[in-house]
């Protein structure tokens, strides 16, 4: 993501230089190379540019803060044990916490108790609540602020059911049937609301590099 | 599930919205679907920006107690060969690839012999196909090694799966066991990913199975007839 991008130049000038060197122009590839030799003052870097987006994913599907935490840390060691492995041709290093930190809260969710019981105590909760995502404060607030404007014009691009099926799957860390249970929907109806979402959002938003 | 709903499944997968079973139906398809590893590939970062709306920072006390971890946590090893450069690898040799596994995976097993092994979009097609016909069952197999292992089977034939796995020692190859209702090991099929990091074989079944579970060694690179210890990967099906 470019905002983290340029919260890194600014931090560390060092970064951006071998940013410079390196055809895909991330300078977190650069980090993960790094970490993946081994190299734990990298992965502290790593760390700083990262951890408010790991933990802002996790916060919004676990909710408990010192669970969050928890899991926050899980995601971090497990990065580090796969940055060996990282292969920057597969998609960039924030989709890659992002789908590791997003996949270890839902786990976490889902290990506490069956769907059910999350269906059903947290069910009126998650269709009332407010569609508006405000975010908490943030260390970087200056530098995300515009990338946060440009998603939330693509979100307003989708049409309320569809963005409605997209939130609460990825942000209330529900199955596809889960969300048709909640919306008293078909499940079907539900999978194709979810793919027509991300569609679009993904075409407003841009292929990523 | 149909063969075109299983491509349907990209954007629900990385949203992780599909419940456990089509997960793992949708990972056994989507490593060998070009289509389907771009949709998630594309997905995955649409799904990243929504993460981006909520960043919140940790409590300062988290940093120290990551780092820490970090510094006693020892990571895994390299892949041999990244599983993407192997794709095109896949597609320039098509035929020496599949004769090398297909010769290594052809001999006969009690209940089962091995009819065809390949990698590529071609077992995808053959996993998908199968999906989507009734009574199709998924495991995913764990172990300590890297890599996974997922075996997709119906009535007719079982399909294994695996990517990633570490190269098998010289002389020696992968296999995979049925463990029937009463503990019995049935060799099913040798593979060997040395030659190509993402790899399938389909396995025609003489009778339908019910597998109580499913297990990986490493065996001669003849094969055997009962499994040696340890089993590296494993999973138990339940009924």
């Amino acid at each position: 993501m470019g905002s983290v991008m340029r919260v890194l130049r600014r931090v560390t000038p060092r970064v951006a230089r071998d940013a410079a060197a390196d055809p895909h122009g991330d300078p977190l590839a650069v980090l993960m190379q790094r970490s993946g030799r081994g190299d734990q003052g990298a992965f502290a870097e790593l760390y700083d540019a990262t951890a408010g987006l790991v933990h802002g994913i996790v916060l919004r599907v676990v909710r408990d803060p010192s669970q969050s935490e928890e899991v926050v840390q899980e995601v971090f060691v497990e990065i580090w044990r796969l940055a060996p492995r990282f292969d920057g041709t597969r998609g960039s290093v924030t989709s890659w916490f992002a789908t590791i930190a997003h996949r270890r809260a839902v786990d976490r969710v889902r290990s506490e108790q069956s769907s059910r019981d999350r269906v059903e105590r947290e069910g009126v909760k998650a269709i009332d609540r407010d569609h508006d995502v405000v975010a908490e404060p943030v260390v970087d607030r200056d530098h995300t602020e515009f990338e946060r404007r440009r998603v939330r014009k693509a979100l307003d691009r989708l049409t309320v059911m569809q963005r409605e099926a997209v939130e609460l799957a990825y942000f209330g860390g529900h199955t596809y049937r889960e969300v048709a249970a909640l919306l008293g929907e078909p499940e079907g109806t539900i999978k194709t609301r979810i793919r027509d979402g991300m569609i679009r959002l993904r075409d407003e938003l841009g292929a990523p590099a | 599930m149909s063969d075109i709903e299983i491509h349907h499944l990209g954007a629900a997968y990385a949203l992780d919205a599909l419940d456990e079973r089509e997960r793992l139906a949708f990972e056994a398809h989507y490593s060998s679907c070009e289509i389907c590893r771009t949709d998630v590939r594309e997905f995955r970062a649409t799904a990243a920006e929504l993460g981006g709306l909520t960043t919140v920072a940790p409590p300062g006390g988290l940093r120290a107690s990551v780092l820490a971890e970090v510094a006693t946590t020892r990571q895994l090893s390299p892949l041999p060969g990244a599983v993407v450069r192997l794709a095109d690898r896949r597609r320039s040799r098509p035929v020496t690839a599949m004769a090398s596994i297909a010769a290594a995976a052809l001999c006969f097993v009690a209940g089962a012999w091995i009819v065809g092994a390949q990698g590529g979009d071609d077992l995808g097609d053959q996993v998908t196909a199968m999906m989507a016909e009734p009574g199709a069952q998924v495991a995913q197999l764990s172990g300590d090694g890297a890599g996974t292992v997922r075996v997709v089977w119906n009535a007719e034939r079982a399909a294994i799966v695996a990517s990633g796995l570490p190269e098998a020692p010289d002389g020696q190859a992968y296999e995979l066991w049925l463990i029937d209702a009463d503990g019995q090991p049935v060799p099913m099929g040798l593979l060997d990913p040395a030659r190509d990091g993402e790899l399938g074989v389909v396995v025609e079944l003489a009778a339908p199975v019910t597998p109580a579970a499913w297990g990986l060694t490493v065996e001669d690179e003849g094969g055997a007839s009962v499994p040696s210890e340890p089993i590296l990967y494993a999973a138990s099906v339940t009924a």
